[in-house]
């Protein structure tokens, strides 16, 4: 009777522990999840995958004409918290908890073809990764971007660059791209002083 | 399922407005000096503005690479920049001369 006590006694410190330190702390997305719970998410998610599909090998040929369909989805659909180039440095990236990883590293670049589609196909439980395209292991827009996430780590500034004209854009944005353009063609808007 | 619609759609308006240049400042103006490791401009509001250059600052004339150090006091340029970690404004990209379209 008496461990019994002690055990219901630590745990409920335990929680009572765990509530104070929650509601003096709170629970901010600003934060970086641990090495430990980092390690355990990213295990915990593999083994989640099906085994199919650790190994599952891309349908689609990776070609040049492929790579550029898949940059330009890439830019519309993904590059908003993952980054043009992968590295989730994006502002919404830079704020998630947790965070969208970076593309580029071996965490992601060891994972098979299949894995990573089924990441891109089902979305990710508990994080902001929804799941995109059509259900199933046959939609061919999710294997060509499996094709540019392959290719992330060889992206170049070029590619980047022609990316971010693809990116998504407010109404604002465009506006004032139109404004800039005008004045680096020579616009005469707002002209500096002469003294 | 309207309120539905119009949630999705207002949540995808909210994220676009946040998205507003991705946290980087766009600075237009004429340039004024520049050394080897800043360029102070003025802007179309008639603020001197001066940015921090690092060998990770691209130049790029009308889409094409260029050498940051080529610009000359009065030129036109849009410098896309952001903050960082000592406030400073740090140059990501400095385009000049037109837009090809």
């Amino acid at each position: 009777m008496r461990p019994l006590f002690i055990a219901v006694a630590l745990s409920l410190a335990v929680i009572a522990g765990g509530l104070f330190i929650v509601t003096k702390m709170g629970f901010s997305s600003r934060s970086s999840p641990g090495a430990m719970e980092s390690s355990i998410a990213r295990e915990l998610r593999l083994w989640s995958i099906p085994g199919k599909y650790k190994s599952m090998s891309n349908p689609v040929v990776c070609s040049d004409a492929i790579l550029t369909e898949a940059q330009a989805h890439w830019a519309d659909h993904c590059a908003t918290c993952h980054a043009n180039n992968g590295s989730g440095d994006s502002m919404l990236g830079r704020t998630m908890y947790p965070p969208p990883p970076d593309m580029r590293q071996p965490a992601t670049q060891s994972q098979s073809d299949g894995e990573i589609y089924y990441t891109i196909n089902n979305g990710v439980r508990l994080t902001g990764m929804p799941a995109f395209g059509e259900p199933g292991d046959r939609d061919m827009d999710s294997w060509k971007l499996v094709c540019f996430i392959r290719h992330l780590p060889r992206l170049s500034p070029d590619e980047e660059r022609r990316m971010q004209k693809l990116n998504p854009k407010t109404p604002d944005e465009i506006e004032e791209e139109r404004q800039e353009e005008e004045f680096l063609n020579g616009g005469a808007i707002n002209q500096p002083r002469t003294n | 399922m309207k309120q539905r619609i119009f949630t999705v759609l207002f949540s995808l308006a909210f994220a676009a407005a946040l998205l507003a240049h991705a946290g980087a400042e766009h600075i237009t103006g004429f340039v004024k000096t520049i050394t080897h490791d800043s360029l102070t401009v003025e802007t179309t509001k008639h603020e001197m503005v001066t940015v921090v250059l690092t060998p990770k600052t691209d130049g790029v004339k009308s889409s094409v690479k260029f050498n940051v150090q080529e610009l000359k006091p009065g030129e036109r340029v849009v410098i896309h920049a952001k903050k960082n970690a000592s406030g400073a404004l740090e140059a990501i990209e400095v385009d000049w001369g037109p837009r090809p379209k």
